[in-house]
C-alpha cells in the first residue's frame, strides 16, 4: 500500500530520504502486512466499539444528532525516550513556573511590581478573578491538571503552542484509544517497549485526595459536570468511573454554613474535593455569572473558607489567556531562575502598538488568534486566507487591538494517516496531561489530534480533526532494570511459616 | 453512597428496560395472533391491535396508523408492528423505551458497568438503524422484534450478572417491578371484558387463541401450564395472574419484590414510609381478599385500585430529591 511523506515540514515517521524512521520500523512493516479489506473491517469494529461504549462527544450547534464519534486513526504516533524526557522536563518546569505565577499574581504581585509583565494586561484578563485576590488554594497548588498543546516545527522540535490550565478535556481518548488499538491491530505492539497510559486515574486521585482540606486522602472527592449536553461529557464519566468517584451535577450540590455537600438517598454527605470541569464563569452563580444554572450557589464562599478544594483552582485561567503565554519563558527564569527546556512559538502582541502594526501589515503571513478564542474559532490563518478576509479581519482587530496575538505559521508535523485506502501525509499536535499533587507528575502519552484534510493546520475535534494513540517508549535503562530479576525476599509470614511458628 | 439523581435515573433504566422488554414480547405474540385469525375473523385479528394500544397507560396518545380507517388484514398488522418497534412517536414502542434507557443509563454511566452500557447502546444502535420504510412486510418485522428481543435480554442479563447489589440495584429493580407489574395489572384491565364473551364457548378457537395471547403477552403461559395444566381457565389464569407468590409476572410477586426492594432502601423519609404502607396493604389484600377480589363485580373496580396504588407508589420513589 502507498505511503505518502510529509512534502513540507517535519515528518515524524519517514526521513526524508523516504525510509521509515527507526522507531518507525516495526510499525511501517507489521501495517504493510495488511490488505484494505483487513484494515476496512477492523476500522469498522473500532468505529461499533466506540458507538456502544459510549465513547462520543456533542458538538454544540451540530445538526447531525447530538453525539458524534472522535475519528480514530490507527497509525500510532512514536515518540522515543529521549524526546519524552525533554517533554517532560520542560513540562514539570513550565507547570512549576505556571504555578509560581499564579500564587504571585493573587498574593503579592510581586512580578507585576517588578515589571516582568504589565499591570493592565494581567488584571483586565477575563479569567483573572479578582474576588479571589488573597486566596491561596490548598499547597499553593492552581493547576491540578494542564493540558499543555504542543506542536513540531519542520525541523521536529517540540514547541508549546498553548497551556490549557482550566479544564483540558481529551485525556479519556488517550485511554480509550489505546484501549482501542490493542483490541484492533494487536500486532503492532509485539516489537516495542510502549509505556502504559491506563494508569491516569491512579495519578488523577492520587493528586485530587492530595489537596483535601481535612488532609490528604481524606475526605469525598466528586467530579463536577455541567452535565449530558456538554461535549466532554463522554469523559467526565469515564474519569468518574475509573477514579471510583461520585459524578455530579451542580444540583446535586449544596453549600450550607460554607460547607458543600451533595444530595444522596441517605441524606446530605461533605464534599471536601472536586474535581471541576465547569469554567470560573459558570461555577458558582453568587460569584460570577448570576444566570449559570450550572453551577453551585455558595460554592466560591465555601473555598474562601477553606472548606472545599476545587481543581483547578478558580482564576488558574488567567495563566493560559493568549495574551500571557508570549511572557511564559520569562515566568519561567524568573521564578525558577533556569532557562525553558521547551521553546514556544514568537508571538506578537496585539496591546504593544508597534507590534500590531507589524500585524496589520503581515496579516497574510501569520496565525492571528483572539486571547479569549479556543477550539480553533476566531481565528485567522494568513496564508491560507483571502485579501478581503485579511481585510475584515483587520477591521476587527482594531476595534480592540489587546484582544488579538499573532504568530508566524509554523510548518507543524506530520504523520502517516490512514485515508481513502491509502497513508497520507496528515498535520497533527500534542497534548499530554500534566497532574500536580504532591509533585508534578506527567501521564507518558497524550492526546495526538490530526487534521484530516488535505493541507489543513487545524486538528481541533469540533473541526473535523481526528486522533491517534501515543506511543511514548521506555528507554533502555527503564527496560534493563524491569528485566533484572528481583532478589527473592521471604516475608515475615513466610519466615515465621518455614520456621515452624503460628502467624 | 448514592446520589439522589443518580437514583431516579436508575429507576427509570429498570422501567424503562422493563417497557421495551414488554412492548416487544406485545409485538410478537399480537402479531402472530392475528396472523393466526387472519383468515377466520379479520375484525378479532385487528381488535388484539386495539387492545394492546388501550393496555397502554396513556393509549389514546399513541398516533395509530395513518388512514383514517384503520385497515384490516396484514396490512394493519404491519403498520402496528412497525409503529410498536421503531416509531421514535409512539411513546411506547420499543425505540422509544429503549432510547429513554439509554439516556438515563448514559446520565448516570459513571454508575452502572461497561457490560451494560455496551449492550444497552448495541441494542439501541442495532434499533435505530433500521427506516421504517424498509420494514416491507410481516416476516422482516418479526425477525427485526425477535433480534431485538434477544438483544434487550441480553443488557437484563448484564444487569443481573454484573452490577452490585448495592442501593442502586434496589431503584432499578424497583422500577422494574413496577413496571411489569404495572403492566399486568392493564393487560388484564383491558382484556378481560373482551374475554368474557368467550366464557361460554369454549370450544370456540377463538376463546383458546385469545387466553392464550394474554398469557403469551405476560411471559407466564408455560408457568401457568406447570401449574394448572394446558387448559386456560379464565378463573385460574386471572388467579394465576394476580395471587400466585411465585410467578415473575403476577402483581402479588411483584408488589412483594417492591416492598423487598424498599426495604433495601437507605432513604427512610416520609415517602418510602407512604410507600411501603401502600404496598403492604396492597399486599395484604391480594393474599387474604381473594375471593371477594375475584367476584365479577370486584374486579375491575381492584385491578384500577390497584394502578392507582402503584402510581402513588411510583410518586414516592421515583423522586427521592424531593425528599431532600
Amino acid at each position: 500500500m502507498k505511503w505518502t511523506t510529509g512534502l513540507t515540514g517535519f515528518d515524524e515517521a519517514f526521513t526524508p530520504d523516504g525510509n521509515p524512521r527507526p522507531h518507525y520500523d516495526s510499525v511501517v512493516q507489521a501495517l504493510g502486512t495488511l490488505t484494505r479489506k483487513q484494515i476496512k473491517y477492523r476500522g469498522r469494529l473500532q468505529e461499533i466499539s466506540a458507538r456502544n461504549q459510549g465513547i462520543t462527544f456533542n458538538v454544540y450547534g451540530s445538526d447531525e444528532g447530538e453525539e458524534r464519534v472522535f475519528p480514530f486513526d490507527f497509525v500510532p504516533r512514536i515518540i522515543t525516550a529521549h524526546e519524552w524526557d525533554h517533554i517532560e522536563r520542560g513540562l514539570i518546569q513550565r507547570t512549576e513556573a505556571i504555578n509560581l505565577f499564579l500564587l504571585d499574581i493573587y498574593s503579592d504581585q510581586k512580578c507585576l511590581k517588578d515589571g516582568l509583565l504589565p499591570y493592565d494586561l494581567v488584571l483586565s484578563r477575563g479569567d483573572y478573578r479578582r474576588e479571589l485576590q488573597g486566596v491561596t488554594p490548598p499547597h499553593g497548588v492552581y493547576t491540578h491538571v494542564v493540558g499543555s498543546d504542543l506542536i513540531r516545527d519542520d525541523k521536529g522540535e517540540f514547541l508549546v503552542l498553548e497551556d490549557n490550565c482550566r479544564c483540558p478535556s481529551g485525556v479519556s481518548y488517550v485511554v480509550q484509544n489505546r484501549i482501542a488499538l490493542q483490541r484492533t491491530f494487536p500486532e503492532l505492539f509485539s516489537k516495542l517497549p510502549i509505556r502504559p497510559v491506563q494508569n491516569y486515574a491512579d495519578l488523577l486521585r492520587e493528586s485530587l485526595e492530595f489537596i483535601a482540606p481535612r488532609g490528604s486522602g481524606h475526605g469525598l472527592t466528586v467530579v463536577l459536570t455541567p452535565g449530558r449536553a456538554n461535549s466532554a461529557y463522554f469523559e467526565h464519566s469515564f474519569l468518574a468511573r475509573e477514579m471510583g468517584v461520585l459524578l455530579v451535577e451542580g444540583s446535586d450540590l449544596i453549600v450550607e454554613d460554607n460547607f458543600v455537600y451533595v444530595r444522596t438517598t441517605a441524606g446530605k454527605k461533605q464534599v471536601d474535593v472536586i474535581y471541576r470541569r465547569i469554567d470560573d464563569e459558570y461555577i458558582d452563580p453568587l460569584s460570577f455569572r448570576k444566570d449559570s444554572t450550572l453551577g453551585v450557589p455558595g460554592l466560591i464562599n465555601a473555598y474562601r473558607a477553606g472548606n472545599i478544594a476545587l481543581a483547578n483552582a478558580p482564576g488558574a485561567g488567567v495563566a493560559d489567556d493568549k495574551a500571557i503565554y508570549p511572557f511564559i519563558p520569562e515566568v519561567i527564569r524568573y521564578y525558577l531562575r533556569e532557562e525553558p527546556i521547551l521553546n514556544q512559538v514568537p508571538t506578537y502582541m496585539g496591546f504593544r502598538a508597534d507590534e500590531f502594526q507589524f500585524i496589520l501589515e503581515n496579516l497574510d503571513k501569520l496565525v492571528v488568534k483572539q486571547t479569549d478564542g479556543a477550539g480553533g474559532y476566531g481565528m485567522l490563518m494568513g496564508p491560507q486566507s483571502t485579501k478581503k478576509e485579511q481585510q475584515e479581519y483587520a477591521e476587527k482587530m482594531k476595534e480592540d487591538p489587546g484582544s488579538y496575538i499573532a504568530q508566524p505559521l509554523v510548518e507543524i508535523s506530520a504523520h502517516p494517516t490512514y485515508l481513502d485506502n491509502e497513508y497520507k501525509a496528515r498535520r497533527l499536535d500534542f497534548r499530554p496531561f500534566v497532574l500536580y499533587g504532591d509533585r508534578v507528575k506527567i501521564l507518558p502519552g497524550g492526546l495526538t489530534r490530526v487534521a484530516l484534510t488535505e493541507g489543513s493546520y487545524v486538528v481541533n475535534s469540533s473541526q473535523g480533526g481526528g486522533s491517534k494513540d501515543t506511543w511514548v517508549l521506555e528507554d533502555a535503562e527503564a527496560q534493563s532494570a524491569r528485566a533484572k530479576p528481583k532478589p527473592k525476599s521471604k516475608s515475615k509470614a513466610k519466615d515465621k511459616a518455614a520456621k515452624g511458628g503460628k502467624n | 453512597m448514592l446520589l439522589s439523581r443518580v437514583a431516579n435515573s436508575l429507576y427509570w433504566v429498570g422501567r424503562y428496560l422493563e417497557r421495551a422488554e414488554n412492548a416487544n414480547r406485545h409485538v410478537v405474540i399480537a402479531s402472530e395472533f392475528a396472523i393466526e385469525l387472519e383468515g377466520i375473523e379479520e375484525e378479532i385479528a385487528v381488535e388484539e391491535w386495539r387492545s394492546l394500544v388501550a393496555s397502554m397507560p396513556s393509549g389514546k396518545k399513541i398516533a395509530l396508523p395513518k388512514s383514517k380507517k384503520i385497515p384490516v388484514g396484514s396490512d394493519a398488522s404491519l403498520k402496528y408492528m412497525v409503529s410498536f418497534l421503531v416509531d421514535k412517536d409512539n411513546p411506547y414502542s420499543v425505540i422509544s423505551s429503549l432510547s429513554k434507557a439509554r439516556e438515563n443509563a448514559r446520565a448516570v454511566s459513571e454508575t452502572i458497568t461497561f457490560e451494560i452500557t455496551y449492550n444497552l447502546n448495541e441494542s439501541h444502535r442495532q434499533l435505530s438503524a433500521i427506516k421504517p420504510a424498509n420494514i416491507k412486510d410481516a416476516g422482516v418485522a418479526q425477525d427485526i422484534a425477535s433480534k431485538t428481543h434477544n438483544s434487550i435480554l441480553t443488557t437484563l442479563g448484564a444487569i443481573e450478572h454484573t452490577l452490585t447489589r448495592g442501593e442502586g440495584w434496589n431503584y432499578m429493580k424497583i422500577g422494574e417491578a413496577l413496571e411489569r407489574t404495572q403492566r399486568t395489572l392493564f393487560v388484564l384491565k383491558t382484556r378481560l371484558p373482551n374475554l368474557a364473551r368467550w366464557d361460554e364457548d369454549t370450544e370456540n378457537p377463538l376463546y383458546y387463541a385469545s387466553w392464550r395471547s394474554v398469557l403469551r403477552s405476560l411471559a407466564s403461559q408455560e408457568n401457568y401450564r406447570q401449574e394448572h395444566g394446558p387448559r386456560f381457565d379464565p378463573d385460574k389464569v386471572t388467579r394465576y395472574l394476580l395471587f400466585h407468590p411465585a410467578a415473575p409476572r403476577s402483581v402479588l410477586c411483584g408488589v412483594r419484590r417492591m416492598t423487598g426492594y424498599l426495604h433495601g432502601m437507605s432513604d427512610s423519609g416520609p415517602a418510602t414510609q407512604e410507600a411501603r404502607r401502600r404496598l403492604g396493604k396492597l399486599a395484604a389484600e391480594l393474599e387474604y381478599e381473594q375471593d371477594e377480589i375475584m367476584n365479577k363485580e370486584n374486579l375491575i373496580p381492584f385491578l384500577e385500585h390497584a394502578i392507582a396504588e402503584l402510581y402513588e407508589v411510583h410518586e414516592s420513589v421515583s423522586n427521592p430529591m424531593r425528599l431532600r
